[in-house]
C-alpha cells in the first residue's frame, strides 16, 4: 500500500464561468484521539489530520486546521466560484508527519 | 460397466441433492436489507458514492487491482483486465464450492488463492486493509445485482452446517442467531432496531468500527454480543454460515460497500 494518504475528491465534470460549484472531499484517516488502547493495552498516540488546504490556480480558497473531535475518515464539502479553467490542488498533513496530495483539472465553459 | 454404474449413481445423487432444495422454504420469504433498519441519513450516506466512506476502500482496491505483486510480477488486471466486466456478478454468487480446494471459498479466499497460486505472492492477512480493499473493490462491481448463492451439489452439506449453526443456541446468553434475526426482527434491543441479519451489504462501513469490515468481523461481533466464543476469521464455521446467510439473502441487491450503524 502506498504511504501517501488516500482521498476521494469530486467536482462537477464542467462548470460555467461565474458558477458556484461544490467540492466534495473524503479523506482516509483514523483520526486517533489518543484515548484509545490497542489489543495489548498500549495507548494509540494522538494522530489526526491537522491541516487541510485547497488552492485554485495557486490561490488558497480553503484552509482548515483541525484537531480531535472529528470522526474518522473526515468528509468536507465547500463551495468555490469558477473564474477560469485551471487546477484545484489539495494538500493535508497529519500529526505523524504523513501528507496527502491530490489535484484535478477544472473545466470552465462559457 | 463400472463407469456406467458410476454415472447412474452420480445422477441419483444429483436428484437426491436437488429434490429437497425445492421444498426448502426460507423463514423470511421476502428479505429486507439491513440498511432499511437504519435512519434516512445512513441510507443516504450509503446511496451517495461521494459521501459513502466505504468508497475510500474501493478506491484503494482499484489501485491494488492494477499493482503488480509476487514472483510472477503480475497484477490482478493483467489476467482479469477490466474488473467492471470480468468481476461483474461474481460477488453475488459467492461463497461457492471449489472443486480443487474441496471446500467453500468466499471472495477473500478466492483473492488469496489467486495471490498465492497465480501471482506467487504472500497471502493477505484476513481483515488487513489490503484484503478489505480488494474485496470491497471486487464486490462493488456487482452492486445492485441480486444475490444468487447456490446450494446445489457439494455446497449443500456446507449450507446444512451453516443452518445448523444459525439455529443453535450458543454462548452465555444461550441465544441462537435465529432467535433475534428471524423471530424478533423489527423490534428493538434497547435503542437499536433488530435487523434481519442479511449479509448483502458486506464488506460494510460501520460507524461503530469507524472503518470498513468484513462479514466475518460482523459475525464475530454478534458472537461477542451473545457472549459466545469467537470463531477465527476465515474459519469453517464462519464460511458455512456465510453460505447460509447468502442463501437467506438471495434476491436482495448487493450493496457493497454498505453503510451501517
Amino acid at each position: 500500500m502506498s504511504t501517501d494518504l488516500l482521498s476521494r475528491i469530486q467536482v462537477p465534470p464542467s462548470v460555467r464561468r461565474g458558477e458556484v460549484f461544490p467540492v466534495r472531499v473524503a479523506l482516509a484517516h483514523p483520526m486517533e484521539t489518543g484515548f484509545r488502547h490497542d489489543e495489548n493495552g498500549r495507548t494509540t498516540p494522538y494522530n489526526v489530520v491537522n491541516s487541510f488546504v485547497c488552492r485554485y490556480n495557486g490561490v488558497v480558497v480553503l484552509a482548515s486546521s483541525m484537531s480531535s473531535g472529528i470522526a474518522a475518515n473526515p468528509s468536507f464539502q465547500f463551495y468555490v466560484r469558477a473564474r477560469e479553467p485551471g487546477e484545484l490542488a489539495f494538500e493535508w498533513h497529519d500529526d505523524e508527519g504523513r501528507q496527502g496530495k491530490a489535484s484535478l483539472h477544472l473545466n470552465v465553459v462559457g | 460397466m463400472s463407469a456406467r454404474i458410476g454415472i447412474s449413481a452420480l445422477l441419483l445423487a444429483a436428484c437426491a441433492a436437488s429434490a429437497p432444495s425445492q421444498e426448502l422454504r426460507r423463514e423470511i420469504e421476502t428479505p429486507r436489507s439491513g440498511v432499511t433498519f437504519n435512519s434516512a441519513d445512513v441510507q443516504q450516506l450509503q446511496k451517495d458514492d461521494a459521501a459513502n466512506p466505504g468508497m475510500l476502500w474501493v478506491a484503494q482496491g482499484e489501485a491494488l487491482w492494477k499493482e503488480r505483486a509476487g514472483m510472477s510480477n503480475k497484477s490482478c488486471a493483467d489476467c482479469h483486465d477490466d474488473a467492471a466486466k470480468s468481476m461483474r456478478g461474481v460477488a453475488a454468487r459467492y461463497p461457492v464450492y471449489d472443486e480443487r480446494a474441496k471446500n467453500l471459498v468466499n471472495l477473500e479466499g478466492r483473492i488469496n488463492e489467486c495471490r498465492v497460486e497465480r501471482q506467487k505472492a504472500e497471502p493477505l492477512r484476513y481483515e488487513s486493509e489490503a484484503l478489505l480493499s480488494l474485496t470491497a473493490f471486487v464486490a462493488n462491481q456487482s452492486r445492485e445485482m441480486p444475490v444468487q448463492a447456490s446450494i446445489a451439489g457439494p455446497a449443500r452439506a456446507h449450507f446444512e452446517a451453516g443452518r445448523a449453526n444459525y439455529v443453535a443456541r450458543q454462548g452465555q446468553l444461550n441465544l441462537s442467531c435465529a432467535q433475534c434475526h428471524e423471530k424478533n426482527w423489527g423490534k428493538t434491543l434497547l435503542a437499536e432496531p433488530i435487523s434481519q441479519g442479511q449479509s448483502n451489504g458486506y464488506p460494510a462501513y460501520r460507524f461503530e468500527w469507524q472503518a470498513l469490515g468484513s462479514l466475518h468481523r460482523r459475525l464475530r461481533a454478534c458472537q461477542i454480543g451473545i457472549r459466545a466464543e469467537q470463531s477465527p476469521y476465515g474459519s469453517q464455521e464462519l464460511l458455512d454460515l456465510e453460505l447460509y446467510l447468502a442463501w437467506r439473502a438471495n434476491g436482495l441487491p448487493v450493496e457493497a460497500p454498505g453503510v451501517r450503524r
